[in-house]
């Protein structure tokens, strides 16, 4: 928090002086042609005095330019004019962080990264009661025994079923994958005032979520939508460094995801050939929206996934968010082999802003073993791994889930997502067949 | 025309900066030798014509196509007058080599092709790229089966502003106002070399779709492009980010451009062309849960142009067909106006169904 607070302070006069020169180029460019012209002249004039080297300085060029053809007034009009506030003000601001205030050379550097949050017991143990028999429900139990703070029981959707009160036998509801009656269930226990974390699989489609958070509204009770890689703190430190304005503003975001056919301690999960966005490998709109917001139109083309020979998806998008657009590409590859303490399911993920590129290359698999996240802004290389202290075990997203989950229940809760981004990826994720069948680009 | 000649002479019609990397390409070369230049640029022919040695001198290009002596043409004017010098140059009995794109309108390529057809002249589309050796290494692993079938390729184009600037203001300008044209730097002119890769390094494209942002009135990014090759699995994609401030590293232009072929069996990685952005090697191919590294493969981009074009005088020695063929480039023109009218209109197009007339319909008016 205090890093945070120095270096907003330290960019505090960067962002000012950005808006100044934004404001004041602006200005100029409103003068007369005659004005605008003799101004960008001193400028060349000053700028040749200063340069060295055997080139034209940019301004000289626009200045001599200007002189052979005074039209082009008109385009820098326009060039500066019709441009979308928010982009040119990252760029004018990269410029001065990253070029005209830094040093000349690229760097490494390694800062803090994410620990892992301990709460403090000031009550009973919480009590879980989890349903699900998959691999996230293992890890989940797996978390929740080994965090000081809760007591874990495993139920089966038949046995949660059958009991009368919830609330009598626990303080929070864990529902780890698609049920039958997962709605009928949240709603009881949200109605008893149990806590509930419904794994994103198991929300069938975005009218379910509405109800359900109709209801905790109306229960008072909280509710979280369950997505591992929320937790998972290379995906946090990420968001943490877009927050902080590493790579300026995010312009396109890519998300590659592979599922192996061998190199995991867990034979993969093959994918429904027709429907493999219900694959956990796959379902990633909720990672895109996380880092892009919420979607404003999309294209895409599926093929069919193949069990033996594999296959392939693209789902490209258009965020709501000016000027900014993803790309979320899935594939099959059955012969690949992919290193895994779990199952051989690869992540990928570049985000280019206006300063620069992170990238992200961990999830469950450890297809390489670079850093976790590297960027590259500006003149500088960071990256984050080790030396940092990062955690890239894929099981640390349960235990912050866990840890999360704790104090949900505890009533602190704290938000990862906002609605409005999980419903639209949940759109885009209900709509995404119809959007590659479709010639259109489908809005959402 | 020179079949038998030992040794080429090349007339140069259009001399700009990029013709820097096309004149050293000749330098040290035994089947071709650069012998004429034409420029309407007085300064700049005089100036090209002692830099380079050329004593044949001529403002008036139909004047070159007069010279016996001249057996290829190489044409490097702006793109829109590509089709009468490059007509004329056949009729003339020459050989052409056009620099891409080959042109602004699908029948202007089109008036090129047939003219190739009825003249024993070869013509080809120079577009460097699928001769930079990293690239033409990746197409290699990809057929011999070292990642198994592709399943997704994907091309990725950054623009950074610091770190190179080779070309005149002049020129990023012109580039940049072909967008008000239907065209564009991003996708129609610097992108013309990736939709060439593109179609290089798995084949004919079926169908396209997606979004094309414009940023300060003029670029043509950020944008997000897939499309579907024709009778095969693949799916690809072209990935255009706004990274203005990012150093990147290069001799030529400040262009971020990478390429990821994801395989059934493998991944292929090029991280280099034009600049650079990471101390990675230009190719890694991950197999089997290794990376190898090329380490050992010339990643300059002057290597391109130098391989690209002696090529073509090779190809007229040995008489076959160069590889970027008149109908390989117009197949790249439609390409890319099938990209960038799928963007305006937001409706799948195919490349093959391309006319003028959706041109001027959808870009132009």
């Amino acid at each position: 928090m205090r890093a945070k607070a120095v270096k907003s302070i330290r960019e505090f006069p960067i962002r000012v002086f950005s808006f100044l020169v934004i404001k004041g180029l602006k200005c100029i460019v409103k003068l007369p042609d005659a004005a605008l012209i003799k101004i960008i002249g001193w400028a060349a004039a000053y700028s040749k005095k200063r340069n060295h080297g055997n080139k034209p300085t940019p301004l000289m060029e626009v200045s001599e330019m200007l002189i052979k053809d005074p039209n082009m007034t008109k385009m820098i009009r326009r060039f500066l004019l019709d441009s979308r506030e928010s982009q040119f003000f990252s760029i004018v601001k990269g410029m001065i962080k990253h070029h005209a205030l830094a040093e000349d050379k690229s760097f490494e550097i390694y800062l803090p990264g994410i620990s892992h949050k301990k709460i403090s017991v000031d009550s009973r143990q919480i009590c879980v009661g989890l349903v699900g028999d998959g691999f996230d429900a293992r890890m989940l139990h797996k978390a929740y025994e080994e965090n000081e703070n809760c007591r874990c029981s495993i139920f089966t959707e038949e046995q949660i079923g059958g009991v009368q009160k919830i609330a009598a036998i626990a303080d929070g509801l864990e529902i780890t994958r698609r049920l039958r009656t997962a709605e009928s269930l949240v709603s009881s226990a949200l109605e008893q005032g149990v806590a509930v974390s419904i794994h994103h699989s198991a929300i069938e489609s975005p009218d379910m979520l509405q109800r359900l958070i109709n209801q905790a509204e109306h229960t008072r009770t909280s509710l979280r939508i369950f997505y591992p890689y929320f937790y998972y703190p290379p995906i946090q430190k990420a968001k943490e460094l877009l927050a902080d304005d590493m790579i300026g503003e995010v312009t396109t975001i890519h998300i590659r995801a592979t599922i192996g056919g061998k190199g995991g301690s867990l034979e993969p999960e093959i994918p429904d050939p027709e429907k493999y966005f219900d694959h956990p490998a796959f379902d990633h709109f909720i990672l895109l929206a996380f880092f892009g917001g919420a979607f404003e139109k999309a294209v895409s083309y599926l093929n069919r996934m193949d069990p033996k020979y594999g296959g392939q998806g693209l789902v490209d998008c258009k965020f709501e968010y000016p000027g900014r657009y993803g790309l979320l590409e899935c594939s099959f590859a059955p012969e690949m082999y992919i290193r895994s303490d779990h199952y051989p399911y690869d992540l990928d993920v570049e985000i280019a802003g206006t300063d620069g590129i992170l990238w992200l290359q961990r999830g469950m698999a450890k297809r390489v073993q670079s850093p976790p996240i590297t960027i590259r802004a500006g003149k500088q290389y960071c990256a984050f791994g080790v030396g940092s202290g990062l955690r890239e075990d894929w099981e640390e997203s349960y235990k912050n889930a866990a840890d999360h989950f704790a104090d949900m229940v505890r009533g602190n809760c704290r938000r990862v997502m906002q609605n409005k981004d999980i419903f639209s990826a949940l759109e885009l994720k209900a709509k995404i067949f119809d959007v590659a069948q479709s010639s259109k680009a489908v809005n959402l | 025309m020179g079949l038998q000649k030992e040794n080429l002479k090349v007339g140069m019609i259009g001399i700009g900066d990029i013709t820097s990397l096309h004149y050293k390409a000749y330098q040290n070369f035994e089947h071709a030798e650069l012998a004429a230049i034409c420029d309407l640029n007085d300064q700049w022919l005089q100036q090209r014509s002692k830099e380079w040695g050329i004593s044949k001198c001529y403002k008036d290009y139909k004047e070159l196509l007069k010279d016996p002596e001249i057996d290829i043409v190489e044409v490097n004017t702006p793109h829109d007058v590509h089709k009468m010098i490059v007509v004329d140059a056949l009729d003339a009995g020459k050989h052409v080599a056009c620099q891409k794109p080959i042109s602004t309108t699908i029948a202007d390529a089109e008036a090129m092709i047939e003219a190739s057809k009825r003249n024993p002249g070869r013509f080809r589309v120079l577009e460097n790229f699928v001769f930079y050796p990293p690239y033409r290494k990746a197409k290699e692993l990809m057929d011999s089966g070292e990642i198994g079938e592709p399943l997704t390729v994907r091309f990725k184009l950054g623009n950074g502003i610091f770190g190179s600037r080779w070309v005149p203001l002049k020129s990023e300008i012109w580039h940049l106002m072909e967008t008000d044209r239907g065209m564009g730097q991003a996708v129609f002119d610097d992108g013309y070399h990736k939709l060439s890769m593109a179609i290089f390094l798995v084949g004919e494209i079926e169908s396209v779709k997606g979004f094309i942002d414009r940023s300060f009135s003029y670029a043509d990014l950020p944008a997000q492009l897939i499309w579907r090759y024709k009778d095969k699995r693949t799916l690809g994609s072209f990935d255009i980010a706004l990274q203005t401030n990012l150093f990147t590293r290069s001799k030529y232009f400040g262009a971020d451009e990478r390429i990821e072929i994801v395989g059934t069996k493998g991944i292929i990685n090029l991280t280099r062309c034009t600049g650079q952005i990471v101390d990675d090697p230009p190719l890694i191919l991950y197999k089997e849960g290794q990376r190898y590294l090329f380490d050992d493969i010339e990643a300059d981009w002057q290597a391109s142009f130098t391989a690209g074009i002696r090529d073509f005088p090779i190809a007229i020695k040995e008489n076959r067909e160069t590889l970027l063929t008149g109908q390989r480039a117009l197949d790249i023109l439609k390409f890319a106006y099938a990209l960038i009218i799928t963007a305006k209109i937001g409706v799948e197009m195919k490349p093959a169904d391309i006319t003028d007339d959706m041109v001027r319909e959808y870009l132009l008016k």
